[in-house]
């Protein structure tokens, strides 16, 4: 039982760690492997509010994932943005070297110290007599949760969200109906680094701090977005939760060290099985 | 002598690399394939030759020679099951299928005692000729090994580009329909230089095996996939002088800072300075430089049908091919 639960809370981060992968994705065609050091970029800002301007938490996760969010359309603009019109291998290998850039960054100011955010252990609650979950693993639950709601709300009942799913399905129609491409694509990646950045904390919240998150994690999520099928957010957070679920229930029977294996092994699955991912969408 | 010997073992191992950008772009430049499973047949290569050269119980204890030709062959049969399950994928889904091959390959190593011993690794491997060159001069030995080597790799890599068989490869990379319906196979060759390029890589391993005289599963990381991209990248995909010049220059650029003389505690800034310098070269070059270093030449396809007066190359889109062809547009 304790291992769904663990399952469900990795699913839960990998929701919030994948959408904006997808979403660029989807937008960008291409894929933004420097998403993977959003994340890292996300957890030491927590840490540096937290832990060293000693912030109350809640504050610290606002101010990082908004800065998170604000340094992710810098660097798209810095870095991406010129680049778009010489296709999306030369974007695919601009993130690659983004990522070693910001990795290099990072490690040369913070070091190869693992660390924690120190937060107190939060008691357990029990339900039916059986401690199931504690505060701080409700509390990913929960935003997590909110984030999938706010998302699909944005995304079906504002006007920049129909911009973004009409804009995701054909760019050139999109903006010859008037949608504003340019704007849109700014709200892309503020949205998909700042869901990175509170992935990167929730992370770093359920287990440690080391150097090895961004690039540990960009491999899980590239496989949840492949399962979930190119660029379909639903599909998305479907395989989140099954590829998450299966990672921690599979160590009931198989090593632990073996669980990232597992997810790589459903993604070959899928792709040969149903190659364009669990649900249809996108290009093929 | 120092600085020889220091030297050498620079050249050394840019050359390794420079191996594995050669075969690399075989695969993934000329043939245009996204494979990011590099690290995975160069740990299969490096693991089989150990495991069959070293001596029982561990290992069969076979004579050096049989053991790179036992894991060039091993890398080939691996990469045949590799290729044949997933070659049918296009880009992205390759990509992640291959790479995702090459990290449950280092997820075995690390976690099947028994056969790899584990994390800790295998120590103290014998290098070729050993005993016949006296320590001080071994570096230098192995270098010129290396750089043989990698010359017989260029030459090849060179003919089989200028081949009826390169043209078609590349003829593969602009248009795969286009190709198919002029009745070629496109899954069978694609198979074919997968299975080369990866063996190729594989022996490379046994000159990793050498280079380190450890195996371990870290040394064998994704990070290693990416270096021998970016190396391509950065020469010119498609091109193999261009990837030796990029191994040559990437690797130049990484070991020469490990040796600025800093205080120790510096120097996790000065490891954070290296990939910071590598990534922004890789951009650098990108944004400036499309066609890397090097830009890719159809040497022979040049002279017969004025390749460049005909700028009819294909591109369908969001199947996006390679920079060098977006940059011949």
């Amino acid at each position: 039982m304790e291992y769904v639960i663990y399952g469900i809370i990795t699913g839960c981060i990998l929701i919030i760690a994948s959408i904006g992968f997808s979403m660029v994705w989807k937008t960008e065609n291409f894929l933004n492997i420097a998403h993977g050091q959003m994340l890292l970029i996300g957890a030491y800002m927590a840490y540096l509010f937290k832990s060293v301007l000693n912030f109350p938490f809640a504050l610290a996760m606002i101010l990082s994932v908004i800065a998170t969010a604000v340094l992710g359309l810098l660097l798209a603009k810095v870095f991406y943005f010129p680049v778009r019109k010489s296709g999306i291998l030369v974007l695919l290998f601009t993130s690659i070297g983004l990522s070693w850039v910001i990795y290099g960054i990072v490690q040369a100011i913070v070091g190869p110290q693992i660390r924690t955010f120190g937060l107190e252990t939060s008691n357990m609650i029990e339900v039916f007599g059986s401690q199931i979950l504690s505060y701080h693993e409700l509390f990913i639950i929960v935003i997590s949760v909110a984030c999938v709601v706010g998302l699909h709300l944005i995304l079906t009942k504002t006007k920049n969200g129909k911009g973004f799913r009409a804009m995701a399905e054909n760019r050139d129609l999109a903006q010859l109906r008037g949608i504003n491409s340019k704007k849109l694509s700014n709200y892309v990646w503020l949205l998909s680094s700042g869901l990175a950045g509170l992935a990167g904390i929730l992370l770093a919240m359920s287990g440690t701090l080391n150097m090895e998150l961004g690039w540990q994690q960009i491999l899980i999520i590239m496989s949840v977005v492949i399962v979930g099928g190119m660029g379909n957010l639903y599909g998305t957070m479907l395989a989140a939760l099954i590829i998450g679920l299966s990672m921690d229930v599979s160590t009931v029977i198989v090593p632990t060290s073996y669980r990232t294996a597992i997810a790589f092994i459903i993604v070959i699955l899928v792709l040969l099985i149903r190659p364009q991912g669990l649900s249809k969408g996108g290009a093929h | 002598m120092e600085i020889l010997v220091f030297l050498s073992g620079l050249i050394a191992l840019g050359g390794i690399y420079a191996m594995l950008a050669v075969a690399l772009n075989i695969n993934g430049g000329i043939l245009g394939l996204w494979d990011l499973g590099v690290v995975g047949y160069f740990a299969v290569g490096a693991y089989s030759y150990t495991l069959l050269t070293i001596d029982a119980p561990e290992g069969l204890g076979l004579p050096m020679f049989a053991g790179v030709i036992g894991s060039v062959i091993i890398t080939g049969l691996l990469s045949l099951f590799i290729g044949y399950t997933s070659l049918r994928l296009q880009s992205e889904y390759l990509l992640i299928t291959t790479f995702a091959f090459a990290e449950i390959i280092r997820i075995v190593a690390a976690n099947e005692e028994w056969l790899t011993n584990g994390n800790i690794g295998i120590f103290g491997l014998d290098k070729p000729f050993q005993d016949l060159i006296p320590g001080a001069n071994y570096m230098l030995f192995f270098t010129g090994l290396v750089l043989i080597s990698l010359a017989i790799f260029y030459f090849f890599a060179q003919r089989l580009a200028d081949s009826p068989m390169g043209r078609y490869m590349r003829a593969i990379r602009e248009n795969e329909i286009v190709t198919q319906s002029i009745g070629k196979k496109i899954f069978a060759t694609k198979l074919k230089v997968f299975v080369l390029s990866s063996s190729m890589v594989g022996l490379v391993g046994c000159f990793y095996v050498w280079y380190m005289s450890i195996i371990a599963p870290n040394m064998f990381t994704s990070a290693i996939t990416f270096t021998v991209w970016t190396a391509l990248v950065l020469g010119g995909i498609g091109n193999n002088r261009g990837a030796v010049i990029g191994a040559f220059v990437l690797i130049l650029v990484q070991e020469a800072t490990r040796f600025i003389p800093v205080p120790a505690e510096y120097s996790v800034v000065l490891a954070g300075l290296r990939q910071f310098v590598s990534g922004m070269m890789l951009i650098l070059v990108l944004r400036f430089l499309p066609q890397g270093l090097i830009a890719e030449k159809f040497k022979s396809v040049e002279k017969i049908f004025k390749f460049h007066d005909n700028t009819i190359i294909l591109e369908p889109k969001g199947v996006g091919k390679n920079a060098a062809s977006q940059g011949a547009e």
